[in-house]
Parts: structure tokens; sequence; C-alpha cells
């Protein structure tokens, strides 16, 4: 095969450089490290909120970094957000729902 | 249809062309994070309903198996974004490499999984189409929901990873011709998210089924 330069397509930025990239990569390497480290401590209901916390943390590198968030137009923020938005509803309504039952429900 | 320069002509220019591909891919992946987020929705509910069950069943699945698939991964991840760069400056032979790097790393997961599945399967522990589920001791019929969550949960995601090692390698066939690589640089930007969202998938899958509780 032959390399084939072209210039890159106008509007299409990729400021993120190899170093970047590099980076996130390590870091989300070492949340993963963290996230195994939580679960062998005893934290009680906190061993969940670690877990999630550190899950977004690195749901959000990959998000804005991998796949470019960080320097995609407005439009595509709002579409990103409201998909977790509309997650959001969806678990909160199913859970506090279920909770109700537990704590309000016929004895 | 005229093609000028490798943007169409509905559109003003390739940044527009772009854009719009870009959108559309991300109006596609909230489609998909609602898809995942019933799922995930079942989960919340039946751990909540099940909460010892799911701390011992959780305790059964391969911890070591699960963080190096999670390692794998995440560095598939990182060859997919430097493919997607190397795309998008042009470079047509860097491109495929690290193209072929994902589809091996990829494929490693999924060989990974596979392994994890066939020894649950022959413990007992995979309670998927029939086969036998042997669990001695109480909350047996919450761990049965756990691992059958487990199964369905992860069978999904490896199933977005098949779709997308044979997405990666249509591409990486196509990325040697240097006509559609002209005409359809941004394909690998939405290749790139595809990927990459199924790697988000993972990151919450991880905790959610391996670590409820691995106190000693």
């Amino acid at each position: 095969m032959t390399e084939h330069s072209s210039p890159a397509v106008e509007g299409t930025p990729h400021p993120s450089n190899t170093r970047t990239y590099v980076t996130i990569y390590l870091l989300l390497l070492a949340l993963l490290a963290a996230t195994v480290g939580t679960a062998f401590v005893h934290l009680g209901p906190f061993n969940l909120a670690a877990a999630l916390a550190i899950a977004f943390i690195k749901g959000l590198l990959v998000v804005l970094y991998f796949m470019h968030l960080r320097d995609a137009p407005r439009l595509t923020w709002l579409v990103a957000a409201s998909s977790f938005i509309w997650l959001a509803i969806l678990v909160v309504g199913i859970l506090t729902d279920y909770w109700a039952r537990r704590v309000f429900g016929p004895e | 249809m005229s093609n000028v320069g490798g943007h169409i002509e509905q559109f003003d220019s390739p940044a527009r062309r772009s854009e719009a591909v870009m959108l559309g891919m991300w109006v596609f992946l909230a489609t998909e994070v609602l898809f995942f987020g019933g799922l995930f929705c079942v989960y919340g509910v039946y751990r909540y309903e099940y909460h010892d069950a799911f701390r011992l069943g959780s305790r059964r699945l391969d911890l070591w198996l699960g963080t190096l698939n999670t390692f794998v991964l995440l560095s598939s991840s990182l060859t997919m974004a430097l493919a997607v760069q190397a795309a998008a400056a042009g470079r047509s032979r860097r491109t495929v490499t690290f193209l072929l790097a994902t589809i091996a790393l990829g494929t490693l997961f999924l060989g990974i999984k596979g392994a994890e599945y066939l020894h649950k399967y022959h413990d007992g522990l995979l309670p998927v189409a029939g086969a036998p589920f042997k669990w001695e001791g109480p909350h047996a019929g919450g761990v049965h929901l756990f691992l059958s969550l487990y199964v369905g949960m992860t069978g999904l995601h490896a199933l977005h990873m098949v779709i997308g090692i044979g997405l990666l390698s249509i591409f990486a066939w196509l990325a040697g011709r240097p006509r559609w690589w002209a005409l359809r640089r941004d394909s690998f930007d939405v290749l790139g998210l595809y990927w990459h969202f199924v790697d988000l998938v993972w990151i919450f899958l991880f905790p959610l089924l391996y670590l409820i509780d691995r106190t000693p």
C-alpha cells in the first residue's frame, strides 16, 4: 500500500495530539486501579458511590477527549447531554418508585 | 450528484457536512444510551431488591480477568483515537496500523470474555438458554437473577464489540483505497465514536458487575 497524503478535511479539527491521548489513557488506567482498589475496602454504601463516581470521571474523559466532545459544536453537546438527562429521568423515576413501594407500601 | 472536493452539494462546505455526519452519529448513540439504560435500570431495581444475592454473585466473577479485559478495552480506545487522528492527518498507512491494533485488542477482549463464559458454564454459573445452574446456600434465586443480568448485559456489550470489529475490518480494508478515502474521511470519526461508546458502556458495566463487594 502506498502512503497517500492529502490535506486534512477542513472543519474537522483534531487539536488533540498523541501526547494528550496517551495522558488520558494513563489517567484512565490510574482510575481503573482506583476503582478496583476501593472495592477491597469496607465503605458501606459509599462503595457504590465511589464506583459510580470513578466510572463517571472515566466516562467523561472518554467522551470529552477520545470522542472529541470538547471541540464539538453546541448542538452536539446538547444531543450528548440530553441522552444522559433522559437516562437519569428513567433511572431516578423507576428507582424512586421501587424505593417508595418498600418504604410507604401497604403492610 | 456532483461531488466537489469530497462534499456533497446540499452542504455549504465540507465542514458543514462533517458536522451533520457527527451529529447524526451522536443521535444514534443517544438511542444506544437509552437501549443499554433500560438494562442498567433493571439491574438497579434488582440490586436494590436482592442486595445480598448481588454481592454474593459478584464475588464469583473473575475479578482479574475482568480487570485485564478493562485494561485491554481502554488500550483499544487509545489505538482507535490514534487511528482517527492519523486518518484526519491523511496518513493512510498509520491509520491502517492503528485500526489493526484496535481489531487485535478487541478480539483479545472477546477471547478473554469467551474464556470467562466457558469457565462459568462449567461451574454451573451461566444460567442462560437452559444451561444448568448450581448454587449451594442461600439467595439462590437472587444469584440466578444477577448471573442472568451478567450474561445479558455483557453479552449485549460483546455483540456490539463483534459489530465494531466487523466495521473496523471493513475500514482497514477500505483505508487502502485512495478514492474512497478522499470522499469519506470523516467516516473514521464516526467509527471512532462507536468504538469509544462501546468502551464507555464497559466502563460502567465493570464496576457494577465485578466490583460490588470484594472486601476480604
